[in-house]
């Protein structure tokens, strides 16, 4: 609050200037600070994220790396600073649109949150049925991005009945299934082995080639390594270190 | 589409806490059933009463020397008169022999009388108007404004008892019916609470993936008005043996002089179904207002 200033200048990043005027930023964090109570998970961070870029957060357990993404699918609100998505301000954002704004986003949660009365199939339906769209379209849909990662013939399983690695693909494929143009993904691959690590990275590399924008939040050196993109550092709730990749 | 989407879901929570549910259905039953035996019994005691006494008579005492034509004039008037139904002439004379057969041992007491002392009179029949005694006050006030009547005379203190047991039970029957109604309402909204709470996780999840409210608790509304609705269709069937055992088994004719008990109109169900499933529907919508940052 104490640090608001006009959303049009300049924000200081680390980062030069070097992007297009013409792409503006997807995500932009500007001076963010989150505390819980008097724990500070995020002090004065910014970031910019433009359109189809493809980036890694990462950095040590506790570093802030959830609390960032939890910010910008408003399941937290900033406590100080401004978050805009797409331009949106989200302070800005009054509560019945927050439903259309995170419709926008595929979120794939650090602790997958599936329903554990819905079979695999009724998970990834559920944000389809949600959205409103017809029941044929949402059966060929979910038929297909289940068969995409892999669990085929897994689609009538609760999830308490599939193994962490499995659950954590139908998280994936939920995410995946409204079309979203922003994909936030929560340790993806933290539960899987490297067979399935890569078939998430290729769904993610697939969304990121068809103009979708990524930002996902891992320890895993061996993802970061593999996919050669822009890697953001995180490191007791402070950006450290942002590079690499960067002709994406 | 949607409805039926809703519905599964509805149901299948309905499933998931099916002892919450039976115990609310079975809570607002009772409660309907209490209040549909009180209906029951106004319903028919007013039948009763509005059966027993649905005319009312009345005598108009004329004024002396009338004449035939005078009378027959009065006659025509009287029995225009809105609310009156037949209109009958009872002479002096006929008084006097009516007043004579009414006071059989003590006749003697009007041998003493050297002329008759009573007046020729009309005895009419109008209508009760359900006791209301206002209009039936108008009546007597248009039968008395017709020329040539004195007096009129009708059960007028009998007729406000009468109007007073009526309102007075119908504003029993309306605060009994708010409370009851307020009850229900608390129950629904306690049990959909529980069923939230049990859900809070689910309903989070659905949320974090774009899920409107309207989306999320439509199936809860559903729940709520079903909920309702089951308790009050049971409590009517319920009623329903009850009044048939009531009125099959005992000879309720011989209790009450031919009078049969009916059962709820249709004008008490309908209205009672609608309000169970209103009074589920806003259990819910209280529930929900608690509720509101899961
Ligand atoms: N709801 C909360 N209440 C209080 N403190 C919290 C809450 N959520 C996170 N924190 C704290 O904020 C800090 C950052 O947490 P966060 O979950 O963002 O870390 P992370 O980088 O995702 O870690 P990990 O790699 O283990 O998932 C931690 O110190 C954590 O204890
Ligand atoms: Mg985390």
């Amino acid at each position: 609050m104490n640090s608001l200033k006009p959303n049009s200048q300049t924000p200081s990043m680390e980062r030069p200037v070097e992007e297009e005027k013409s792409v503006a930023p997807v995500i932009r964090l500007f001076h963010v600070t989150k505390r819980y109570g008097a724990q500070t998970a995020l002090t004065d961070v910014s970031l910019d994220v433009r359109k189809n870029e493809f980036v890694f957060l990462t950095g040590p357990s506790g570093a802030g790396k959830s609390t960032l993404l939890r910010l910008l699918y408003m399941a937290e609100t900033a406590s100080e600073g401004q978050i805009l998505i797409e331009g949106k301000n989200l302070k800005r954002v009054p509560r019945r649109k927050i439903p259309y704004l995170r419709r926008t986003m595929g979120i794939v949660f650090q602790d997958f949150k599936l329903i554990p009365a819905l079979t695999a199939y009724e998970n990834v339906a559920l944000v389809l049925e949600a959205a409103g769209q017809q029941p044929e379209y949402i059966d060929k849909k979910v038929r297909h991005l289940l068969r995409m990662v892999g669990l085929e013939g897994k689609e009538r399983s609760l999830p308490p009945s599939l193994s962490g690695g499995e659950q954590q693909r139908v998280a994936v494929a939920r995410a995946m299934c409204g079309e979203p143009r922003i994909v936030l993904a929560d340790e993806p691959t933290g539960s899987l082995d490297t067979e399935s690590a890569e078939v998430v990275l290729s769904l993610l590399s697939d969304f990121h080639s068809r103009g979708g924008t990524v930002l996902v939040a891992t320890h895993d050196a061996k993802l970061i390594a593999q996919a050669n993109k822009r890697v953001v550092h995180l490191k007791g709730g402070q950006i450290t270190g942002d590079g690499g990749g960067v002709a994406s | 589409m949607r409805l039926r989407f809703h519905f599964r879901r509805a149901v299948r929570d309905i499933r998931a806490n099916a002892f919450l549910h039976t115990l609310a259905v079975v809570t607002i039953c009772l409660v309907f059933v209490l209040a549909g035996s009180f209906a029951l019994v106004f319903v028919n005691v007013r039948e009763l009463i509005r059966s027993q006494h649905e005319n009312v008579r009345v005598m108009a005492y004329l004024a002396p020397g009338l004449g035939k034509d005078g009378q027959a004039r009065i006659a025509r008037e009287l029995g225009r008169v809105p609310g009156v139904r037949s209109v009958s002439f009872i002479s002096r004379d006929q008084a006097l022999e009516i007043l004579a057969a009414e006071l059989d041992g003590q006749a003697d007491l009007l041998k003493g009388l050297k002329s008759n002392p009573l007046p020729d009179a009309f005895e009419l029949v109008a209508d009760a108007r359900e006791g209301d005694s206002e209009a039936m006050a108008e009546t007597a006030t248009r039968i008395q404004a017709v020329p040539g009547v004195t007096e009129v005379n009708y059960g007028q203190a009998w007729l406000d008892r009468f109007a007073f047991f009526i309102e007075l039970s119908r504003m029993i029957a309306i605060a009994l019916a708010c409370l009851l109604v307020v009850a229900s309402v608390s129950i629904t909204s306690n049990t959909i609470r529980l069923v939230l709470y049990n859900r809070r996780a689910e309903i989070h999840v659905m949320r974090l993936v774009g899920a409107t409210e309207m989306f999320i608790r439509a199936p809860f509304y559903m729940e709520g008005a079903l909920q309702g609705l089951v308790g009050s269709v049971l409590a009517l069937g319920i009623l329903f043996a009850g009044y048939e055992g009531v009125v099959k088994g005992a000879d309720t004719g011989f209790f009450l002089g031919g009078f049969t008990p009916s059962f709820l109109p249709l004008s008490v169900c309908a209205p009672g179904l609608l309000v169970s499933a209103f009074v589920g529907w806003m259990g819910c919508y209280l529930s929900f207002r608690q509720f509101k940052d899961v």
